[in-house]
This record gives C-alpha cells, structure tokens and sequence, in this order.
C-alpha cells in the first residue's frame, strides 16, 4: 500500500505553501509549524481530552499485544453520542462503580488467560527460576514491557516497583509466580494510564508561549485514530526517540501507519461510528414477515458495507463521494439471497447490475434494514439518517402531540406509504421537519423493510420520486448522484473526521480550518487518507490549548465533597 | 526497590486481612415495625425500582374505586394476586416548567431526577435509586443492581451523574454471574476462608489510586470531576473487597438459584423479553435476599418501548402513535396488549419477591419497589394521568392495597416518599413545579 | 401433494415465496409482494432437492385404512419372538450375530415372520410402463395403473410413515446436514415454466449448504450452488422432458442419486427409468420422481443407516427384503429371470438455486471444509 504517496495537485500546493512560508518569514509574521499544509490561517490546536476507552479500543489494543488468541468477551458500557460521534462521548464518559467492576471482571480474566498455562510461554518473555515463588527480575522485565504498550509510555520507576512487589507478594500469598504476576496486570488494566487515553502536553519550543502535545500523547493520538488501538513498540521508539516531534520524522510514522493493515481496523472505526453500525448488535427483524432476513445477514450487512469502504476509500483510494454512487461492493451467500444474486462461499467481488436500483452505500442493506422498522420501511427514518448522519443536519424532535394514526392502514385510499405519510405534509406541525427528510425517504421505498427491491407496495406501483436541496430525482439511483453533488456531503465528512480526530465536538472557532481541510479535501480528489494526513500533521492535530494554566497543585481527589470519611481515612500515601 | 513502596504494599494486605470496616447502623434498621433475623438482627429495608415504557390506556387502566378494594379494569386485571401487596397510583403529572416536551424523556427524567429536561443532551444527573443507594446500599457488595429485560445495553433509567448513565445488565446469563457467579460469597456456606486472591488485589488499589491522584494532576476541572468519580469507585471496590473478606453473618432467606449455563437468545419479542424479565426478577430478588444488594433497578421496557410481537410489524412504541382507536373499545387495542404484557411483568416481579421468606414474613414485605413510566398516555405523550405502582410494606412502613388519586400533583412525591422513607434526609426534591416536600401520605403508614 | 396454483407469466414481477406473502397478508400493514426477479436467465433455471421421502401415501391419519393389521415388527420385537426370555442359554453367535449376519447376507427364504403389507388401492407415483395391470395402484387423483410395489412393501413399516417416521425425518435431516447430498436439476431450453413441449433436464451434485430462512426451518430460494465434480460427475445425468400447465414431465432416465445418511456416511442410489413429475414456480419445485429401485441397493441403503432409527421405526432389514424380492417388478435377472428392481417413487421438494460452474478441487475442498 502507498497510502502516503503524494499526488499532483497535492505537490503543488506545498509548493505554495512553501512559498507562503517564505513570505510570511520575510514579513515577520507568525506563522506555526505548519509542515505540508497549505494552509496560512491561525492555527488553534485543540484542547487536551482524557478519553474513555471504547470497547473496541480495549480489545485491539490487549490483542495486539497479547494476540488474537485471547478472547476478550468484553461487555463496557457504550458511549454516549455526542454531536454525531460515540467518540466524541468518550471524552466526557465517567468510570462509575458499575463500569469499573466490567473493566475489573475483564481484567481479571485478561490476567489470568495471559499468565496461564497455555499462553505464558509465548507472552511471558521469561522464566522464573521457580514457579512457585516469586522472581522479582523476570516480573519486573514482563511488567515494564507490558506496561509500557498499555500505559503507552515507559513506567517510572516507583510504578514498576509497585507492581513487581504486587507480583512478590502475590506469589507468596497465592503460590506461584504466575498468580502473583497475574494480579499485577490486573491492577494495570484498571489503572487510569491504561483505561484513559489522556493527552499531556509541554511548553511548544518553536512557538514560544504556546504548548504542543508530548512525544508520548501523539503516538497514542496517532495511533488511536489511525489504528482504533494503543501504540505499537515502532511508534513508541518514534516518541521515545524524540523523531515523532519533528517534521519529517512524523510524515514518516504518519505514512508507515497509513500503510499498515492496522489502518483498515481504524478506518471500520471511524465509519462503524459515523454511520451508527452500533444498532447491528441488537438489530431484529420480524422473521415471519422478513424470513430472508436471518441472523447471518445481519451480521454480513454490516460487514458488506465496511468492507466496501475499506476496499473503495483504502485500497483504491478513491473519492469518498462516489461511496454513495458506486456499484462496486462484495457480497455472501446470506446477503446475495435477498440481493437476488449469485455467490459463492466467503465473500466475493460483487457489482451491482445496473437495473437493480442499487448504487452506492445507501442501497446496501446495512442501511435499507437498520433504517426501518422490524416489520416494515420507514421513509422517515431513512431521510432522517441521511440528514443527520451523512450532512449534519440535526431534525428536530417530533412534536409530542401530534396523531400519526393517519399512517396506520385500514384506509384503502392510502395504498402505499407516499399516501400515508403525506399526512405529515398536511399537517403544519408536522411538515416542517417532513418535507426535509420524506422526500428522501420516499424514494427509499423502493426497498422494503428488509432492503429488498421492489417497484409496487401491495400491488400499487410506487411513485418513488424525490428531492434533495433543490435536485429532483426519479429513483434511488438519482438520490444517490444527488447525494453525491451535494457540498454538505464532503463538509459534513470533514467536521466528523476533524472531530473523531480531534476528540470532541467542532466549535465555531474551528470553521476556517474546517473551510481550508474541505478546499483541500476537494482538491486531493476527496481521497480518506490524503484527509487524514493532513488533519493529523497539521498544528491544529499536535498544538494544545490548555483548558486552564498548567498548575502544579491542583485539588487531589479524594478531598472533594463527594467522598466519604472512610474514603478519606484511607489516604495518607503523601 | 524502595521500601517505602514495600510498606504500603504490605499494609494493603494487612488491612484486607485484618482490619474490618464496621457495619453502619442504619435508621432503617432499626425500624420498630421492621422483623429480625433469626439471630435478632433486625432487617434491612431494601429501595427497587421497576420500569415499563409508552404508558398506559387510562380507560381500562386507572380504577374507578379509590381506596381499597379497588377494581381492576382489564388492563391491570393480572394484578388480581398482588393487589393486597401493592399501591395504584393514579392521576400525578410531570410537569415541563416551559421546556419542549421531550418524548419518551422528559416524564421519567421528571420523576426519577426531579427536573424537566431542557434537550435530550441535558442528561437526567443523579435519579433517585443512586441517591438511596449512597443512603442504604454502603455495606453491600453492590451498590445498586441494574438490569433490563429489553436485551439492549441503552437501556436505563438511572443515572449516577450527568455522564453516567448505569450501565445495565442485559442478558439473563450475565445477571446471573455477576451476583451469584464465582465471586459470590454464600452466606450461609459452612465454612468461610478469605480470598488470599481478594487480600492481593486489594493491595493493587492504593497503586492504581496513586495513579489517579498523578493523572489529576495534569487534567482540566472537568477531568478532575469524572478522576473524582473514579476514585470514588476505586473506593467502592475496596469496600467490595474489604467485605468479601469478611465472613459474610447467615441470612436465612438466602438460597443460591440454580445456575443458569445457557441465556434467552438476543431479541426483542415480547416472548423473549418476558422470559428474560421472569429470570432477572427471581434473580434480584435472591440478590436482595442475599444481601449482595439493597438497591435495584429492573426495567421491563425501555421508554420507547420497542418490544414486537412476531407477525404484527409495528413495535410497541410504534404502535402507540400508528394505531387506530377501536371506536367500540375506546383505546388501541394491539397497544393495550403491549401494555398488558408489562403488566404481567410486573406482577411477576412483585410475586418473586413475595415468594422469598424473609423472617416473620416475606422479602417484599421489607422492600420498597416503585414503578413508573414515561408518558400516560403515549399516542398524545401526555405526562398528565400518569400511573405509577408501589409494592411492598418498607419494613411495615408503607401501606397496600390503596388506589390513590394524585389528583394532578407531581410525580416526585413518590420519589420524595421513597427517599424519606429511605432515610435519606431532605426537605424536599425535584425543582420548580416538580419540586415537593409532600409525600404521599396517604400509603405511609 | 399440494398442487401449486401458478399463474404468473414469466418476466413479470414474481414472488419470492408463498410462505412469505402469506405471513405478511395476515399482518395488517405491508404485504411483500417482493420482487426479487428469479426469472429464467438464458432459458435456464435450476433448482436444489430440499426433501425427498419414499412416497408412502396416508389414506387415514392412524394408517388403519391401509393398514388394517397395524404395523410391522422390528428388530426388536423379532428378536424377543425368537428368543423368548425362558430360561433357554444361548450364545452371543446364535443371537446376535446371527440376527446381524441376516441383515448383511440376506436370503430370499419364505418369510418366517408375519408381514404386513400395505392393504389400500390409492398410491403416489407414476405410471411406469404404460400398462394397468391388477397390483397397480391409483393415484389420489384417480390416475389408473400407478406402479409403486415399493409402498406395498414399506406402506406399514412405522419407519417410513408421516408422523414419527424415525427414518423419514432423519433422511431429511441428513439430507439438509450434509452437503454431499446436494442433488440439483438444471432445466434448460425452456421458453416457459408454464408450458413448453420440449424441455431438457439436466442433474448434478452441488458443494454447497442449504440457505435456511430466519425461522432455520424453510429454505430460502435464491442461494447458490457450486457443482460439485471432485469425486467424478457420478449425479450427472439428462432427460428430455416438457412443461403442461406448470409441471414438469420427463422421460425416464437413469440416475445416480446422492444419499448420505446416519453420520455422514456417504451413499447412493442407482435408480433406473427415473423420471420427474414437479409442479414448477420460479422459487420452488415439487411433486416426485419415479422409477425402479434395485433391490439390493435398497436393502443395503438401509443397512447402512443407524440401527436405532431401525429399531424405533420397527424396520427389519430382513423381512424388508423379503418382501422386496416378492413384489420387485422390473429389471429381470437375464439368466434367473427373477426380478431385480423394485417400482418406486419419491415425494421431493426443491428450492430454486443459481448454479455455479465449479472452481478447482482445491478452492472446493477448502470450501466444504468450512461449510461443514
């Protein structure tokens, strides 16, 4: 993969920027480290976040590490969604009492799967000289090594101290080295530096009075982004090294992760998120009324659409846009029943043929099921999703009292759901938000609920006419190019991306960057990965803003009110 | 190899194995109408809550008699068998004090947190069941239980802070190991050793706090909050483990369920959604017969309640804004039958815990479970005529068998009766027009 | 057998399943008229055996219409009639081995045992050589001169009955859990499923699993098969055929007819002048194929499968074939002038599947690994 490769527009515009660096030098302006982008804007940098780690995060993280092996039947909390995002939700999310005892359940099977007898030869990377009781030397050298790709920096010292006396009198009290070095891991993936992923920054030596992020908090924002997981050891030697602060030591970490296979686990990430695939873990369909629809489709539903992306956006790298028109994508024999089509075993290239209704991501099923209802298709769901998921545009919430009875059937003279739900447009209270997202919807009834194509509803041909934003359609296949065409599409992609990069929600101050990433992303053919260097070795992704002056003391917890005495007795380390 | 951090290592150790943190003496246990022990300890109360989504038909549901011996119209008529253990509670409101009404949202976050939402972004902060937990639930190995019959880890109605929702169990089989898997301590077991595997993992604690208290350190005021809360679980586990480190004193009513191996399969058909409910009510009653909490919560629906019935294609939720009105019925009927089955549910969960022997009588008759939903009336999300439920005696404390006619007044006050009557000491709860420091003094005895 | 109402010309819209429109019918909103186009491609369609059970016609629910005397015996009502539990000592060669030596070599001998054989008139199957001869049967529909002597014999042996057929739910059991047993048959040259006077019928073995539908119990049409030629075209074999009003009729062929059973145990039926009579839709196909079946090959089938289903479905092997021999009517033994082959026919049932040309043995060999 030549993920990093620079193509001809993209040259020229650092050739620009050279350019514009060089005049500004000249004029004494400020301008920030601002390596291959082009633009000359101000630059904020974002605000340090302390994330959460999402489920997905914590498996790829302990699987890279420990191997595919381990099964990690890992049940956290989800995250809230927060302007578009679950990501965004990590950032504010709380360890309550409840969420710690998952994260220690898990630890404690993590633990003991890692140090018991089938894998500890292979992940332990010493013996001790008896297995019975403890071996400071070998517990110290596991622990250090491990700690420092889940804490993603090296341990101080008094933290591997701690742990390798942990792991002692574990041994002693348990009766074997194993026993004593399993609590010690326990205890790391419950620890803050594991479960929160936390940006630390430092005084910015070119940018005197500004702060950047640490070596160590941008291998873990490079790789949380890029990998959906922590740090590797080549990552961590970057940041150790001192290489990841400098210009060309970042472009090169930047492109060998961009080139890594990690980089597609990262990429069905973010797009899991964005397109709110969460709601495949407890999807259902009526299988007396969709009996095509088993429990393998659904799964395979989700997959095809992922798959798509990565093959479209990471291997091909193409234009983000034409995910919407494309008839490329794979199927499997549960997903080609309902698409009418043959397939073989496993997953096989596939293209929609050209009467099918289908193109683009929209017509697959991941969307078509997830946007309806158990038993039927929901135009107003479907218009819905394409507004607030794929162009940020948020609907309001329907009125509460308002009687949808009208879409309730038993009147003949509604025969198909255009009839019933233009009792919405009738409505005033209703039609505000309904001309918005019907018009979308109703040519989506071209599919039923179950995402199988149709011309008729009971007999009844389908008028499946539409609008988006001023551009008329016949048929999905329109919906699709006007989908396309659209400019809150990219935009929309690029505040989502900025943001899922960055940790939290955009903020107004950030719209002229936002404005400059769109020009560029427009210009490098709307390609994912040309978008994601440049947000990611740009100012805005490594310059931190301190929420409050970097003070010494602050308030411990433990002292704040919502302790109780016996919490505070318990204190008395310092 | 410092010593300093050889001290506290050890000290961790010694004080799991030695030191024993005393059980408070709470006022609601020594309640004067509350039963003892065997051995004469006196009862604890216990707070559950009980969840079902989209409301109610008020015309078949709310009896037309008040007081006791009150009927039941053929929506409730499955409470036939619980009707003496249990209180209706009709006619109270949420009120919105101006804010949009948010559907499926604003009437539970007004009960439960006290306080009309202004967005659906304005998360409810900490609802009533967390409040009595800090109250009641200090000395038990949970604080509070969560667990839905939906199968979907979305669903709560409780909230221990702004972004804190309680996360739930929501599979049988999962509920299952939590409470009575291999951490659980049988209290009436022959024997007792402590964990030297407990003692162990409680010294890694006073460490993995350390690394709170240094994280703190470089975090902004909000970080420090959600760093405060996780020291504050921290703590909580400790007391977990402090306490499994104890021999746990024989509780009678105790009986370990059979162990579940296998769980209902994921979905959301009401067959499942039901088989799911029976199995989490058995199983938190024995979790609170066993003393492994004193709080819970068991929602049957979520608020928009999204159970299905096979062949009918219209969800629960659906359904209420969908479905015709039979004119010869008055009300929706294939929304009444969503209804009724939450109704079965509820009477199913009333019924385990009046099958648990407690002392004298049985576990409901030291409990407090309330029931509420989101709307009245779900087709107008009306949050006027609202019905909720109370069952159990709170250790002779409240009384049953009552329809009682709220009249209009605030949904809080029988939040604000839960929390009095929990010992929780407050004047008052809720805001604005939620606000009340009226109980409903009409079931306290 | 249920007669298929099928009206839809070909090229319009068709349904994906009558299962399917009339569950939704009886829901009160969308009814699923889908419109999956499962039309013919280049005058081709091809379909996958879904079931398929020794016709045994049910006159009356209790089968005391065609079988007045009830049911046969079994190995284990036999064996106790032949070794009562008296006292006598006998050796395990004398009992057991010989009562297994029996099924394996068996011998045409008069029948020691008292064998019921089928007593009704009515039979499915068809009309095998033309003739109405005295023991022909009718069919249901009053279809005179129905050859079908291989219901006469299992007609009242409980094995093979609708309800509690131990050997009839497992042969479909196996027959849905092993993809050895996908027996497909492509009909080409059709210009219509409702009527074409000449048509050709073509069968092969498939690689692939059955696609069930999210009830697991019916199959969904519309799944793939890939032809499954690693061990040779064995299923391979053609007939002419044409299409009346919907069904398909064929002339007679023969026919090597996959049938792995109890554990997977691979097997197969060789079935002379087979010929299919099935009802046709673009997602279904059923009715029965009939022809002779050899006798040996019959008796060694049921040798082959679990002896416990033998045992709960009462089916003695050797009593079996006694009557085998008896009623056989075809195929005579050029030099003994003994019958060899039985008449016989299937109830089948087949799902409309798109036909894959096949791949290398390897990729197939992978592939079945992790159908399996």
């Amino acid at each position: 993969m030549q993920v990093g490769k620079r193509v001809g527009p993209k040259r020229k515009i650092w050739l620009l920027s050279g350019a514009v660096v060089g005049i500004a030098a000249v004029l004494g302006l400020v301008v920030h480290f601002l390596p291959s982008s082009g633009y000359s804007g101000e630059i904020r940098g974002t605000e340090p976040k302390m994330r959460l780690m999402s489920k997905e995060q914590y498996i790829n993280t302990l699987t890279h590490i420990f191997g595919s092996n381990l099964r990690i039947d890992a049940r956290f909390a989800p995250m809230s969604r927060k302007d578009g995002l679950l990501a965004n939700g990590a950032a504010v999310a709380n360890l309550d009492a409840g969420k710690l005892d998952q994260f220690r359940r898990t630890a404690t099977l993590v633990a003991s799967a890692v140090t018991g007898p089938e894998y500890r030869d292979f992940l332990i990377p010493c013996q001790p000289k008896d297995e019975k009781a403890a071996d400071a030397a070998c517990a110290s050298q596991f622990l250090s090594s491990v700690g420092r790709l889940l804490y993603r920096r090296p341990l101080t010292d008094e933290q591997t101290n701690v742990l390798v006396q942990v792991a002692g009198v574990g041994a002693e009290r348990l009766g074997g080295f194993y026993s004593g070095l399993a609590i010690a891991l326990e205890g790391m993936l419950i620890s803050p530096d594991f479960l929160f992923i936390s940006d630390s920054y430092e005084p910015d030596p070119d940018n005197k009075g500004r702060f950047r992020y640490d070596a160590y908090s941008m291998a873990q924002r490079f790789s949380f982004l890029l990998w959906n997981a922590g740090p590797d050891d080549a990552l961590l030697k970057a940041a150790e090294s001192g290489e990841i602060q400098t210009r060309k030591g970042r472009e090169r970490v930047v492109d060998m992760m961009l080139a890594s296979p990690r980089f597609e686990v990262g990429t069905r990430a973010f797009f899991d998120d964005l397109l709110d695939f969460e709601v495949f873990d407890t999807l259902f369909k009526d299988p007396q009324i969709y009996p095509s629809i088993t429990g393998a489709t659904i799964v395979d539903a989700r997959e095809q659409t992922l798959r798509t992306i990565v093959n479209h956006l990471v291997t091909q790298k193409k234009s983000y846009l034409d995910l919407y028109t494309t008839r490329e994508t794979f199927i499997s024999p549960a997903l080609a029943v309902v698409y009418g089509a043959p397939a073989v075993q496993g997953w096989t290239a596939y293209e929609f043929p050209e009467d099918s209704g289908r193109a683009g991501i929209l017509t697959h099923l991941s969307f078509l099921t997830s946007h309806a209802h158990p038993g039927r298709s929901s135009p107003t769901r479907r218009g819905k999703a394409v507004r607030e998921l794929l162009l940020c545009q948020t609907v309001p919430n329907a009125p509460p009292n308002v009687d949808f009875s009208a879409l309730n059937n038993p009147n003949p003279a509604h025969r198909t759901q255009r009839d019933r739900v233009k009792a919405h447009l009738e409505n005033p209270v209703c039609a505000g938000c309904h001309k918005i997202m019907d018009p979308i919807g109703l040519t989506m009834e071209l599919f039923d609920g179950a995402g199988v194509y149709r011309t008729s509803e009971r007999g009844n041909p389908i008028d499946a006419s539409g609008d988006l934003d001023g551009t008329a359609f016949k048929d999905t296949v329109g919906l699709a190019q006007a989908l396309h065409d659209n400019p809150a599409l990219p935009s929309c992609f690029v505040r989502r991306m900025y943001s899922y990069a960055t940790g939290g929600p955009t903020t107004h101050d950030d719209g002229p960057y936002l404005d400059y990433l769109n020009k560029t992303f427009g210009e490098e053919g709307y390609r994912l990965p040309e978008l994601l260097r440049t947000i990611v070795l740009s100012p805005a992704f490594s310059q931190a803003i301190p929420t409050e002056p970097a003070g010494d003391e602050i308030s411990e917890p433990g002292k704040a009110g919502n302790l109780t005495a016996n919490a505070l007795q318990h204190e008395g380390s310092r | 190899m410092s010593n300093w951090s050889r001290r506290r290592v050890l000290r961790g150790i010694v004080n799991g194995g030695v030191v024993s943190v005393g059980l408070p003496l709470l006022n609601c246990f020594l309640n004067d109408n509350g039963t003892a022990h065997a051995d004469g300890r006196p009862l604890p109360v216990r707070f559950g809550t009980w969840f079902w989504g989209c409301g109610m038909s008020a015309k078949v549901f709310v009896p037309t008699k008040f007081g006791t011996n009150y009927d039941l119209p053929e929506e409730i008529k499955a409470f036939k068998p619980i009707q003496q253990h249990m209180n209706m509670l009709t006619n109270y409101t949420a009120f919105l004090d101006g804010n949009e009404n948010l559907c499926h949202f604003s009437g539970w976050v007004a009960t439960r947190a006290g306080h009309a939402p202004k967005s659906r972004e304005d998360r409810p902060g900490e609802t009533i069941d967390i409040t009595i937990a800090n109250q009641i639930g200090r000395t038990s190995r949970f604080k509070t239980l969560t667990a839905t019959a939906t199968g979907e880890p979305r669903t709560t109605v409780s909230y221990e802070g702004v972004n804190s929702p309680t996360m739930p169990e929501y599979t049988a089989l999962h509920l299952y190991q939590r409470i009575f898997g291999s951490e659980f301590q049988d209290p009436n077991a022959p024997t007792f050793t402590p964990s030297p595997a407990v003692m162990v993992r409680k010294s890694v604690l006073s460490g993995v706090m350390d690394d709170v208290k240094k994280l703190n350190r470089r975090v902004g005021a909000e970080d420090r909050a959600r760093l405060d809360q996780y020291f504050t679980s921290l703590r909580h586990l400790e007391q977990q483990f402090d306490q499994q480190l104890q021999r746990p004193d024989p509780i009678a009513a105790c009986k370990a369920p059979p162990v579940i191996k296998d769980d209902v399969p994921a979905g959301r058909d009401f067959e499942l959604v039901a088989r799911r409910h029976k199995i989490m009510s058995e199983l938190m009653a024995m979790a609170v017969a066993c003393d492994q909490t004193r709080v819970f919560n068991l929602a049957y629906s979520a608020p928009f309640a999204d159970t299905v019935r096979a062949g009918y294609e219209k969800p629960h939720h659906s359904a209420t804004h969908e479905e015709g009105i039979d004119e010869e019925r008055g009300y929706q009927p294939e929304v009444s039958w969503f209804t009724r089955r939450a109704m079965d549910g509820w009477v199913e969960l009333v019924q385990a815990f009046a099958n648990v022997k407690e002392g004298d009588g049985t576990l409901l008759d030291n409990c407090f479970i309330m029931g509420n939903s989101d709307h009245g009336l779900a087709r107008i999300h009306s949050l006027d005529g609202m019905a909720m439920f109370t069952a159990g005696r709170a250790g002779g404390q409240l009384k049953t068998g009552l329809h009682i006619d709220g009249a209009g007044s605030p949904t809080t006050r029988l939040s604000y009766t839960a929390l009095r009557l929990m010992g929780v000491n407050a004047n008052s709860f809720g805001s604005k027009s939620n606000a009340t420091s009226k109980e409903i003094s009409e079931i306290v005895a | 057998m249920k007669t298929i109402l099928w009206s839809v010309r070909l090229g319009l819209a068709l349904a994906v399943g009558t299962v399917q429109a009339t569950a939704a019918a009886a829901s009160s909103e969308e009814t699923h008229d889908h419109p999956v186009q499962l039309g013919l491609e280049q005058g081709r369609i091809a379909y996958v055996i879904t079931a398929r059970n020794w016709a045994v016609y049910h006159r009356t629910p209790d089968a005391k219409g065609e079988c007045p005397r009830g049911f046969n015996d079994g190995p284990r009502e036999q064996f106790s009639q032949l070794f009562p539990n008296d006292g006598t000592k006998r050796t395990l060669l004398e009992t057991q081995l010989m009562r297994e030596g029996r099924q394996w070599f068996p011998s045409p001998e008069p029948e020691p045992f008292k064998f019921k054989e089928l007593a009704g008139k009515v039979s499915y199957g068809l009309n095998l050589d033309g003739q109405v001869k005295d023991n022909d049967f009718v069919s249901p529909q009053g279809e005179a001169g129905i050859d079908n002597q291989l219901y006469r014999a299992i007609g009242c042996i409980a094995a093979y009955r609708e309800h509690d057929g131990t050997s009839k739910s497992s042969r479909n059991e196996t027959l849905r859990r092993y993809n050895y047993n996908r027996f497909i048959i492509e009909i080409s040259d059709v210009d219509s499923l409702i009527d074409d006077d000449r048509v050709t019928v073509k069968s092969y073995r498939g690689l692939d699993p059955l696609m069930t539908d999210a009830s697991g119990e019916a199959f969904l049409p519309g799944g793939t098969q890939e032809i499954d030629e690693r061990w040779g075209g064995f299923a391979r074999a053609t007939w002419t055929g044409r299409i009346v009003q919907g069904v398909l009729h064929t002339e007679p062929a023969d026919l090597t007819l996959p049938a792995a059973g109890s554990f997977g145990t691979t097997d197969n039926y060789s079935l002379k002048a087979y010929r299919f009579r099935l009802a046709l839709t673009p997602e279904h196909a059923e009715g029965v194929m009939a022809g002779y079946v050899d006798v040996e090959e019959f008796i060694h089938h049921v040798n082959m499968t679990a002896t416990s289903l033998q045992s709960y479905g009462q089916l003695s092997s050797p009593s079996l074939y006694r009557a085998l021999r008896r009623f056989a009517d075809g195929y005579p033994d050029p030099t003994s002038g003994e019958m060899t082959a039985i008449s016989s026919a299937l109830e089948v049932e087949f799902v409309r599947v798109y036909l894959v040309e096949p791949s290398t043995p390897a990729k197939q060999s992978s592939r079945v690994s992790r159908a399996h």
